[in-house]
């Protein structure tokens, strides 16, 4: 029983397109969810969204000056990332329209853009469905080196500004008091999701993207009250889900991309279930006659 | 470490000028005047109330005064300076406009007033905790110091906030209705703190709906209608005319004792 477990962990492996998934998915799992954290806490999922379609222009010229090379696409999707979160950012400080409503105007029409692009293309059909929904098996050895430099790249500045950030996050108005440059740090954040958003093209692509920077976050706001553990659990689930989606998609043989999200879903569901003190299950059993006095002493 | 140079350094403080001054402050906003040509001076550790009808102001002259809203016209001086290179002004925001189900604890909220002491690229020192835990003691809730901040009553969170702001080592104090909606135990508390920030020297300016209170735990009655109506002594500034200029429609008077006057705007709600 063990060793067949062991043989179904394992046999995958001797693939090595199974392992650079595995990585591909571990490292961006990882960064999506620690930039996830701020995206949930500030209320940024639309944003986060509009990024990943917006950046879909840039893939497609990426792909028409470079002939689909590799590593121009990925630089390419970096510029344009940063790009438009820099854009985005100065439509939420200028517009005279309603932000949200902004930034639907700007996302789309980008979007439009790369699909128009992309549609001059021969190879269209198969290169917008691995655009759209992620190719994390064909992720090659040079792919991996660029994901692992921009994630590093990503955790290393969250370190860096780790307090400046929370407390930008929390409450702007301290940061403002505190004289720090709440401008640029809002801008550091929103390159940074950019950068998130850029590493996990590949992995999960552009539809379900706002699920790495979301869910993953938004479950492991269950689990804890503390921001730092908040973004260590999220990150740790985003791996592992990265993971077991990787595996499930290789047994049950479905989509990469959406086993991931929906482990990513499955692990919010349990959560949502089972969390302590704020859990539905939870809540109920504390509902129940008898045992109303048993939590803690939490009062909300 | 040093700061680098681009970023704003905290100015010296000029000892001989005022604490606060508001030279002629106008604020517009779209569309509308938030405040007119308001000018005063507030003295090193005086306690003053701003009262006035919803959309008086209020909000804006502390924002101005703590310097994230700027000025349209004239200016606001801090200890003789623009208060944009000031990191000793604190301000303690309505409790109906924070994410109290943020994942921080109280000792999290307390040291964030710490952050430009401590620098960028560093965490908090030995030094830092310490200071934490004193001021969460100063106010009390040394044993909530880990709970998460949506489980602190609303008396504790002001007071956490009060921690935050003695910990950033702040000399100035702004407080956006911080009585509202709390019980008689949770302010005497408050003022307790108060009291103990007027012996540090601590100026501290309190915006509040309450004439009572404003008449008689404070040194001073800013009347405050988009222009300053009236400022002094309860007694100088809770005359009939007054009231009447800044409350306008909404004042009805019982008798001639001003305790006793009823502001038709009793509710607590926000003002931009």
């Amino acid at each position: 029983m063990i060793a067949r477990l062991v043989e179904m962990i394992l046999g995958p492996l001797q693939y090595p397109f199974m392992v650079r998934g595995l990585i591909a998915a571990t490292l961006v799992g990882a960064t999506c969810a620690v930039m996830g954290s701020y995206v949930v806490l500030r209320g940024l999922a639309f944003l986060g969204d509009a990024l990943a379609h917006a950046i879909l222009p840039g893939v497609a010229l990426g792909y028409l000056v470079s002939g689909g090379d590799r590593a121009a696409v990925f630089v390419w999707a970096l510029a344009t990332a940063i790009l438009t979160s820099i854009g985005i950012g100065a439509i939420s400080e200028r517009s005279k329209l309603r932000e949200d409503t902004a930034v639907g105007i700007l996302f789309a029409g980008m979007f439009a853009l790369g699909i128009a692009l992309m549609s001059t293309m021969r190879n269209y059909a198969v290169d917008i469905t691995h655009l759209l929904f992620g190719d994390v098996l064909g992720v090659s050895a040079a792919d991996l080196w660029f994901t692992a430099a921009v994630s590093a790249v990503v955790i290393i500045l969250v370190l860096a500004t780790y307090k400046e950030l929370l407390i930008l996050t929390f409450d702007p108005l301290l940061a403002a008091t505190l004289r720090l440059p709440t401008r640029a740090l809002h801008y550091l954040l929103l390159v940074l999701i950019a950068l998130a958003v850029v590493v996990s093209l590949r992995t999960v692509g552009i539809a379900l993207m706002v699920a790495m920077l979301v869910t993953p976050a938004a479950t492991a706001s269950l689990l804890t009250r503390r921001f730092g553990r908040m973004m260590a659990i999220s990150a740790l689930l985003g791996a592992l889900s990265g993971v077991i989606g990787l595996y499930a998609s290789f047994y049950v043989r479905v989509a990469s991309g959406a086993a991931v999200v929906l482990t990513c879903t499955a692990f919010f569901v349990l959560a949502l279930l089972i969390a302590p003190e704020r859990g539905l299950l939870w809540r109920h059993r504390r509902a129940m006659p008898g045992e109303a006095n048993q939590g803690q002493g939490t009062t909300l | 470490m040093k700061l680098p140079s681009f970023l704003p350094r905290p100015v010296q403080h000029d000892r001989a000028a005022p604490t606060v001054e508001a030279i002629d402050l106008t604020v517009r906003y779209p569309g509308h005047v938030a405040l007119d040509h308001v000018s005063f001076r507030l003295q090193q550790g005086e306690r003053w109330a701003v009262v006035g009808p919803n959309g008086a102001g209020k909000s804006t002259l502390l924002k101005a005064i703590v310097g994230v809203i700027p000025a349209s016209e004239g200016e606001v001086r801090v200890a003789g300076h623009r208060p944009g290179g000031h990191i000793c002004v604190a301000y303690v925001p309505q409790r109906s406009l924070v994410d109290w189900s943020f994942p921080v604890t109280a000792a999290d909220v307390v040291m964030m007033g710490r952050a430009a002491k401590i620098g960028w690229l560093r965490g908090p020192g030995q030094r830092d905790h310490a200071l934490v835990e004193h001021c969460l003691r100063l106010v009390g809730l040394e044993h909530l110091a880990d709970r998460q901040i949506g489980e602190l009553s609303g008396g504790q969170q002001q007071r956490m906030f009060l921690a935050r702001a003695v910990a950033q080592e702040a000399e100035v104090v702004l407080m956006d209705e911080p009585m509202s909606g709390l019980d008689m135990p949770s302010r005497e508390a408050i003022f307790g703190i108060l009291d103990a920030l007027r012996s540090q020297k601590v100026t501290v300016v309190v915006a509040t709906h309450d004439l009572d209170e404003a008449e008689k735990r404070f040194d001073g009655v800013m009347l405050l209608n988009r222009r300053l109506v009236g400022m002094g002594s309860s007694t100088e500034v809770f005359t009939e005319e007054l009231l009447r200029q800044a409350y306008g429609g909404q004042l009805r008077l019982l008798s001639d004792h001003t305790a006793s006057m009823v502001i038709n705007n009793a509710c607590d709600g926000g003002e931009q």
